[in-house]
């Protein structure tokens, strides 16, 4: 068995020795007789006999040389292996490391590849009635079904293995810090077949990825995914640096400078390399830069002027043509847009900074666009009259006014304020004692989007917030809605229903009142908030959700798009709450075995950990099963091992063994060696003769 | 002349046939009634003042020699055969074609060997005061004037030797030819050569060696005192030996003409062998009806002693 089966053709040069060995091996020796007629003539040719030192020279030329293109041939034997597997029916989870490094290519394939196809041999050697499960080191490997049959997992690992890039995941996992996800995959196991995990990957030399610590289940067995450790090869390697950008506005409003820089990472500097690196915006060729790399460093930057507000995606691109792909492009969003400007009208200074609106509004809002800039500026009602009279009807550096409790404009000011709002800029209004509903009502009447009652309420009991209106845009990014409703309201300003206004309700109160009623002015939007930002009326401010409720408030105001910013934050695979039953009580199994919870009919369940779950009700059918993806970094950390069931069971010791294919070319170098060490020893001993 | 002869031929002469000119002393046939020059008596009958016996005359005979007187009475061609009375001459004939520079470790080259065994032979006839003459197969082949016994003729006829033989096959029968049409003087002659291959272009060995020995018993019926020295090496005597007795042999004629002979030595020398012992015997029969003295010499044996007892050897004459 070979992996290099071309270098066979080399056993044919064999017969170029035999010949070599016949034509040229002792030469008739030339005399130059006068007596040569005495010779007598003969008409066949001469025969030269060999000797047995011939024969013994000429076989063992052979064997260097058959010895030879076998080793290039890259020969493996069938040896005993590691895996070791129990000779009875259990549970099997193989697990299948799939970080960045499963790009590296070995042989001409991945090591991806190389790891499903140890994998479809394992799950051959596992014994009839064993129960299989397969996971790929990766937060977000899919989980298709509990368990699999032989030529189920054998399929599903072939789609895999077709996959080029199955799981492009920058960094590394271990098996250790991804042990409770990992573990999630066996849950569902029946519950007496002792447990087994399977973990096949690049083992690093102390194979101290494998077998996990915290590990729940006693049975590990770690099965490299190659037959041999990776030699990492001085032939040069190449990647891209992280990509950087810099805003150029000496260039443009929408100019920025990107920076990227070639490393070579060879421990020997190579020689001089042409390179070409590649700008792309979207996927589509934006620029081609040759590079000259010399030494292990080349830095190249590209102005880039985007042509609208919208996010880009840009991404460098060499090819290195190297054995690791991954670090051959860089790629990065990117939008230009300036920051957002907000102008907060502090209409009720506190004392106390934790109690004041516009802090708890600043705090929410600078963490909600942090990565996309914000210009907060803070200013008491007079300096907001005085901003609106100098500005004139369209401010140059405010995108979003935000009235907190502020007490209400004059007409002339209100007028004002109007004209702002009608080219566009936001109007966020939140209610509060400073909040006069007569004055309101005539200065603001042409903003306010309802009119308000006569004052603010106190409510006989607090209550939540009711599910949002989700076809309402404000919440068409926000994805926290099913969160908001553990903020409790004490006090709220209620609204004089009016159909003809334009008026829409985006949230409400769990007592029907309106909570978030927003409308449109010319081009820019209004809404109406109907209780305090602060503390004093609501515990909104303290709500985990307040964040993105305010982010996607302000959002909506100030006329941003639902950004992609937001989507690169949000992954889609964050647990949603499910709604399990309307009609009666459900018990929910989660994946470790321990965790099991009961959910109200009408309750969304709030799942913590990835992996599957099993729903059961004290009536009617049976259970029904789901998967569960979360995000691994807002799940909570991995829980201390339990007693597995396989401990309790008390598994017996592996009594069967499968093989594996170990390459055996360093022997036979050691043989060529010693070959050509007894044919010049040879040789010696015939010139002496 | 302030050197001794084998000192002034020491180019010729190796070490060890130096002691030898000192000490060779060539051998003479029956005694002469009158010794004139030189010390010894000249062994062949002949031309002489001394009536010895009649004979009739045979084709060759030189016509000086016939006895008018004689004839007249008896009707038919006499010649006179009497005792040598002059110095008898010493005419060298020495085969050069290419086969005779054959070489094998650990031994020296024929041809070297030859050119020895000739100068000191004629050295050692100048000693005695007796004239020389040499003949080999180049381009002045014959010696300028004749037998000589200046040392200074000697040296000019030792240099005309090539140092390599180049001819393509054996001139002894032409140089024969030629000197016997000459009508020398009765004198000793002594031919060097390996006698393997006489064959020339246009005759095959069989053919040249008939007529050679032919021409050898004219000139011995002449009065000519004829000794033939078989000059071989011990690869022809005994076959080339190889590193092993598998190791394939090559043979290739020296003189060009002979196609190549390829075997092992197992296959080849059982014949050669057979073959040589053969063709030595036919040439010593020849020379036996020739009377001619046949005195082979190997290179590998001690060179003085081979000719001192090859000189004053009396069998195998005719």
């Amino acid at each position: 068995m070979v992996q290099n089966p071309w270098m066979l053709l080399g056993l044919t040069a064999a017969i170029v020795i035999a010949l070599a060995h016949r034509l040229f091996a002792q030469p008739a020796k030339r005399l130059a007789l006068s007596s040569i007629r005495l010779i007598a003539r003969r008409e066949e040719q001469p025969v030269t006999p060999r000797r047995w030192q011939d024969i013994a020279l000429l076989a063992l030329r052979l064997a260097i040389w058959t010895l030879l293109a076998l080793t290039l041939a890259r020969p493996h034997c069938k040896v005993e292996q590691d895996i070791e597997l129990f000779d009875e029916a259990h549970a099997a989870l193989i697990v299948l490391d799939a970080g960045a490094r499963s790009h590296h290519r070995v042989s001409g394939k991945s090591l991806w590849q190389h790891s499903i196809r140890r994998a479809i041999a394992l799950i051959d050697a596992l014994p009839e009635g064993s129960w299989i499960q397969i996971a790929a080191l990766e937060a977000r490997t899919p989980i298709r079904q509990p368990g699999y049959a032989r030529q189920q997992a054998k399929a599903l690992l072939q789609a895999w293995s077709d996959n080029a890039t199955p799981f492009p995941r920058e960094g590394l996992l271990s098996l250790s810090s991804e042990i409770s996800n990992v573990e999630a995959h066996i849950s569902l196991a029946p519950a007496d077949l002792p447990k087994v995990g399977y973990f096949i990957g690049e083992l690093d030399a102390k194979q101290s990825n494998c077998p996990p610590s915290g590990s729940s289940m006693k049975h590990w067995y770690c099965v490299s995914s190659l037959d041999t450790q990776i030699k990492i090869s001085p032939a040069p390697q190449l990647g891209l640096s992280a990509l950087r950008v810099q805003p150029a506005p000496e260039l443009g409003k929408r100019t920025f400078e990107l920076q990227v820089s070639v490393q070579n990472y060879a421990s020997q500097a190579s020689a001089p390399r042409a390179l070409e690196l590649r700008w792309y915006v979207d996927d589509h060729l934006a620029q081609r830069q040759q590079l000259q790399l010399s030494g292990t460093q080349s830095k190249a930057s590209w102005i880039y002027g985007a042509s609208d507000d919208q996010a880009h995606r840009i991404r460098a691109e060499i090819a290195a043509q190297d054995n690791f792909s991954p670090d051959d492009r860089r790629e990065t969003w990117l939008a230009a847009r300036r920051p957002l400007q907000i102008l907060l009208v502090d209409g009720d200074p506190s004392e106390e900074r934790s109690h004041d609106e516009v802090y708890l509004l600043a705090m929410a809002l600078r963490h909600a666009f942090n990565d996309r800039g914000i210009v907060l500026r803070s200013m008491d009602p007079a300096q907001f009259q005085h901003a609106l009279s100098s500005e004139g009807s369209a401010p140059k550096r405010c995108d979003l006014v935000v009235m907190a409790n502020s007490a209400a404009l004059d007409k002339k000011h209100a007028q004002k304020l109007e004209h702002w709002v009608k080219s566009g800029v936001g109007l966020w209004i939140t209610a509060g004692n400073r909040v006069d509903a007569k004055l309101y009502n005539q200065h603001l009447a042409s903003l306010l989007p309802l009119s308000l009652r006569s004052g603010s309420v106190a409510l006989e009991g607090p209550v939540d917030l009711s599910p949002p209106e989700l076809s309402h845009p404000i919440f068409a990014s926000f994805s926290d809605t099913q969160s908001l409703g553990g903020a409790r309201t004490r006090r709220i300003f209620l609204l004089e229903p009016d159909p003809s206004r334009p008026a829409r309700v985006a949230l409400r109160f769990s007592n029907g009142a309106p909570a978030l009623v927003t409308r449109q002015l010319g081009q820019g939007r209004i809404a109406w908030w109907s209780t305090s930002i602060d503390r004093d009326w609501s515990e909104l401010a303290l709500h985990p959700a307040f964040v993105g409720l305010c982010e996607a408030i302000a959002t909506w105001l100030a006329h941003e798009q639902g950004p992609a910013r937001s989507k690169a934050k949000r992954d889609p695979w964050v647990a949603q709450p499910i709604l399990l039953s309307q009609s009666q009580r459900v018990r929910v199994q989660g994946p470790a075995t321990d965790s099991s919870e009961w959910v109200d009919a009408g309750q969304q369940f709030r799942p913590r950990r990835r992996g599957l779950y099993l729903t059961s009700r004290p009536q009617g059918p049976g259970g029904e099963r789901f998967s569960v993806q979360l995000n691994p970094a807002a799940s909570p950390p991995p829980r201390p091992p339990t007693p597995s069931s396989a401990q309790k069971s008390g598994v017996r010791p592996p009594k069967s063994r499968s093989h594996r294919y170990q390459p055996i070319w360093s022997e036979l170098w050691i043989l060529i060696a010693l070959g050509l060490v007894a044919e010049t020893l040879f040789r010696i001993l015939r010139m002496r003769e | 002349m302030t050197q001794g002869p084998a000192q002034l031929f020491s180019e010729y002469i190796p070490e060890e046939l130096e002691r030898l000119v000192a000490e060779l002393r060539l051998p003479s046939g029956p005694k002469s009634r009158r010794v004139q020059n030189g010390e010894h008596v000249s062994p062949q009958r002949g031309q002489s003042t001394e009536f010895f016996e009649h004979r009739p005359y045979q084709a060759g005979h030189a016509l000086r020699r016939i006895d008018w007187r004689a004839t007249a009475k008896t009707s038919q061609a006499m010649v006179r055969y009497g005792e040598e009375l002059l110095d008898a001459p010493l005419y060298l004939f020495l085969d050069s074609h290419a086969g005779m520079s054959y070489q094998s470790s650990p031994w020296p080259n024929r041809w070297d060997w030859a050119k020895a065994l000739v100068a000191t032979i004629a050295v050692a006839a100048l000693r005695q005061g007796d004239p020389v003459a040499l003949f080999s197969a180049h381009k002045n082949s014959h010696a300028p004037t004749g037998p000589s016994r200046r040392l200074s003729q000697l040296q000019a006829m030792l240099d005309q030797i090539p140092s390599t033989p180049k001819a393509a096959s054996s001139q002894l029968y032409e140089l024969l030819l030629g000197w016997e049409a000459s009508n020398a003087a009765v004198g000793r002659v002594f031919v060097f050569s390996d006698w393997l291959d006489l064959s020339s272009v246009q005759a095959s060995h069989e053919q040249q060696s008939q007529a050679i020995f032919a021409c050898l018993e004219r000139l011995s019926d002449q009065g000519h005192q004829i000794r033939a020295f078989e000059l071989l090496h011990r690869d022809e005597l005994e076959f080339p030996q190889a590193q092993n007795e598998e190791q394939a042999l090559c043979f290739v004629d020296p003189r060009g003409r002979a196609p190549s002979r390829v075997g092992s030595p197992a296959q080849l020398r059982q014949d050669y062998l057979q073959a040589l012992a053969e063709h030595r015997e036919t040439l010593r029969n020849r020379a036996r009806a020739a009377r001619v003295q046949w005195l082979p010499m190997r290179i590998d044996k001690d060179w003085a002693a081979q000719l001192r007892s090859s000189l004053f050897q009396q069998s195998g004459a005719g």
